[in-house]
């Protein structure tokens, strides 16, 4: 296999799937560092009227 | 307020029901053959640049507003502005419609998986081909002529949709833990087949054939149109899923982290596949002497149905050992691929009809499913496979791109996107900033706007696949029409309100 697939091979690998990795981290982290009010029922919230 | 919004039970089950609603059959057929098409290994470049500028910025609003407004797509759509509803009920039709012929081809690979334990089209006289047009779909000469119904594909799309109610019955409750199977068990599927594809001699010959980069391609403007047309059919946006789905979470949770999860499995899972599929056209290549790039020429199609139900069930017979096994897994992982696609866009009309009528939603499940069914027996009859390509074609190409691109517009310049920017980043664990007002407003409709018009234009020229006239007009433009003004009648019902409990 010529050198320039192999290169895409692996950037493809990097993008997907270590963005994927990445991602999954992130929300682990954040999962444990949430702010109190995350997640819970919130009263309605008003939309703005200016648009 | 009426009785509490459905939750889902945990984001986990969200986001698998996210991923599950955007890898389908798609991921197998299309995705593969569309990156070997327009450049190979190049193809990736303009590929991961739509991803990143116009998928997930689409699948970040369609959720978003689901969320923000605790609605499924129309009625999220009325709460922005009134008139932007009957977008919303288009992309839910388009839904529906597409869901008709979807459990049509989940039914040819219910009849193939029974077929897989006997080898049945091996043995058939004229092969695979004869076996599936003849055999399978008793299919006739055109679009005019229905011929019969095949019943044993009508008791296989009877089982699916039984199938698809079971799954949604209980709406997030049973959807939830139908996602923990629907979704991994095809990625494990496909991880076995991937396996058997590599180790088969020749495989590696394919494989090259899908990575081996044309770099000139890049430079050719169809190769970006169809890398981000297939980042559109791919995602699931346009139907509306996106928004009933993420309308179960609570406001004051993320949602970009959660799109960018979905949109990267979904692209991960296509990426994968395309190394199964490959392998298995390498193969086949080496056993019978073709080769690796002439295989279409050899009168095998690596495409869609094609692909699926004539090449692969080929390949599948010249295995050197395990037939039968290999068949049902296959089939198998095409059933449970398309399953989660096709309750997705169940659930998404079933919530967005108990939004606006405030429906019981174990009836309009039931309702949903037996219009379905009967909705799905036109393919099924002999003609099926052509009104099947007709309608596919129209609602891909003039149903969700034209969504996504009135959604962006409407969305874009006709609302306060930035205040939709500052709740989604609220809680958002990436954050947007500008960048997503730059792609929804300027990006994404420029890009979708030029496909449409270069769509419109070849639509012009040519008819499509040279169907005659009066079937392009009846199963395309003319069911385009009424869907468009089924949603502006829907659009201009009155809302029943929710009955306020104490």
């Amino acid at each position: 296999m010529r050198i320039d697939a192999w290169l895409m091979l692996i950037v493809g690998c990097l993008i997907l799937y270590g963005g994927l990795a990445r991602s999954f981290y992130i929300a682990y982290q954040a999962s444990k560092h949430a702010p109190p009010d995350a997640g819970t029922e919130e009263e309605e919230h008003i939309i703005p009227k200016t648009y | 307020m009426g009785g509490k919004r459905e939750r889902w039970n945990s984001r986990a089950v969200f986001i698998l029901a996210a991923i599950g609603s955007a890898i389908g059959l798609g991921n197998v057929w299309r995705f593969p053959f569309i990156a070997y098409k327009n450049g190979g290994g190049a193809f990736l470049i303009p590929y991961f640049f739509a991803l990143l500028t116009a998928g997930i910025p689409v699948l970040i609003l369609e959720m978003a507003i689901g969320q923000q407004f605790q609605a499924a797509a129309p009625a999220a759509l009325r709460k922005a502005r009134k008139w932007f509803e009957w977008v919303g009920w288009y992309a839910i039709l388009v839904a529906l419609v597409i869901t008709f012929y979807y459990c049509a081809i989940m039914a040819w690979s219910v009849n193939y998986l029974v077929y897989s334990l006997t080898m049945k089209w091996a043995s058939y006289p004229g092969g695979e081909q004869a076996f599936f047009n003849e055999y399978v779909l008793q299919r006739t000469t055109g679009p005019g002529q229905l011929g019969q119904i095949s019943w044993p594909l009508l008791a296989s799309l009877a089982i699916t949709w039984i199938g698809i109610y079971f799954c949604v019955r209980k709406g997030t409750e049973t959807v939830g833990k139908v996602v923990w199977v629907s979704v991994t068990l095809p990625i494990l599927l496909l991880i076995i087949m991937f396996l058997r594809g590599v180790t088969l001699p020749g495989a590696f010959e394919g494989i090259k054939l899908y990575l081996t980069p044309d770099w000139g391609a890049l430079l050719k403007p169809d190769v970006w149109a169809a890398a981000y047309g297939q980042i559109f059919f791919t995602l699931s946006v346009g139907f509306g899923v996106m928004s009933a789905y993420a309308s179960f979470r609570p406001k004051n949770t993320d949602i970009t982290n959660s799109c960018f999860i979905t949109g990267l499995s979904n692209s991960g899972v296509e990426f994968f596949a395309g190394f199964a599929v490959f392998a298995v056209i390498g193969y086949m290549a080496t056993q019978l002497g073709v080769p690796v790039n002439g295989m279409e020429q050899a009168g095998f199609k690596i495409d869609g149905p094609g692909l699926a139900f004539v090449t692969y069930a080929k390949a599948i017979a010249m295995l050197p050992a395990l037939q039968q096994v290999f068949g049902v897994l296959f089939f198998l992982m095409l059933f449970s691929l398309g399953i989660d696609s096709a309750f997705s866009l169940t659930e998404a009309a079933s919530v967005a009809f108990a939004d606006k009528f405030q429906f019981n939603r174990f009836r309009a499940n039931v309702l949903i499913c037996i219009i379905g069914f009967l909705g799905g027996i036109l393919f099924i009859t002999g003609a099926g496979l052509f009104w099947l390509d007709i309608i596919d074609h129209w609602m891909n190409q003039y149903g969700l791109v034209v969504v996504s691109f009135l959604e962006c517009v409407f969305l874009g310049w006709f609302f306060n996107l930035r205040w939709l920017q500052e709740q989604i980043d609220k809680y958002g664990e990436v954050k947007t900033r500008g960048w997503w007002i730059v792609m929804i407003k300027y990006v994404t409709p420029i890009v979708l706007g030029v496909i449409i018009i270069t769509y419109l234009i070849k639509e012009i020229r040519e008819p499509y696949e040279g169907y005659p006239q009066w079937a392009l007009a009846l199963g395309g433009w003319g069911l385009c029409g009424l869907l468009v003004l089924i949603s502006v009648l829907l659009s201009n019902m009155k809302e029943r309100k929710a009955e306020v409990k104490s």
